[in-house]
């Protein structure tokens, strides 16, 4: 699963540690989830979209689908 | 949140109260001992060291809690509790199940190549019940999923 997290986190000048923050999550889980090592649960996921007004489908992307 | 720092702190006294009660038995018993009995010293003296490990946990845990910035327990908390720390660890006693359950089978055979039937047993008997205990569990899972 690929996402566009890193790049809307940039967007908004936010280093990993203020994501992290925000979401009440460690620093560690920002970075495996910008990396594409770890996918979130739904409620991270719904959280994530929440916090940048976006849906979770304009963050996540299913790479199968997308083939 | 407050009332997980609570828990946490019951089960830390809970701990010091264990860790003493184990390691006044095993002080007193020792002292009390006959002095041939060397299987039943060398039991007390475990529970003596067990009881001395579970004290210098809980301390170590009670301290922190009180020296440590509010903060810094909370993002201890957040990393505790952190979805991905948790599969983690998930992941990791999966794998630890899985070599506990090979080193009882291997530990069994090795004791009865050695002699050792009731080593060999107890190994058998603790393979069966780690096997059940996680039948139970994934019973119960289920059930809850």
């Amino acid at each position: 699963m690929k996402n566009r997290l890193e790049e809307l986190r940039m967007e908004r000048g936010m280093r990993q540690e203020e994501l992290a923050a925000a979401l009440s999550v460690s620093r560690q889980t920002i970075s495996s989830l910008e990396n594409g090592r770890y996918n979130p649960s739904i409620t991270l996921a719904l959280k994530l979209a929440r916090y940048f007004g976006l849906t979770v489908e304009d963050i996540f992307i299913d790479e199968e689908e997308a083939l | 949140m407050l009332c997980n720092v609570k828990s946490k702190k019951f089960i830390q006294y809970v701990m010091l109260a264990i860790g003493m009660i184990s390691l006044a038995y095993g002080v007193i018993g020792i002292q009390t001992a006959p002095e041939d009995a060397h299987d039943y010293s060398m039991l007390l003296g475990m529970f003596s060291g067990f009881g001395a490990g579970l004290i210098a946990v809980a301390i170590f845990f009670l301290i922190r809690s009180k020296v440590v910035s509010p903060e810094k327990l909370k993002q201890k908390e957040i990393e505790q509790n952190d979805e991905r720390s948790i599969a983690v660890k998930r992941a990791a006693f999966s794998v630890s199940w899985l070599v506990a359950l090979l080193l009882f089978a291997v530990l069994a055979f090795v004791f009865v190549g050695m002699g050792m039937r009731l080593a060999s047993y107890l190994c058998i008997g603790a393979l069966y019940i780690q096997f059940i205990s996680f039948l139970i569990a994934h019973r119960i899972c289920e059930k809850k999923m």
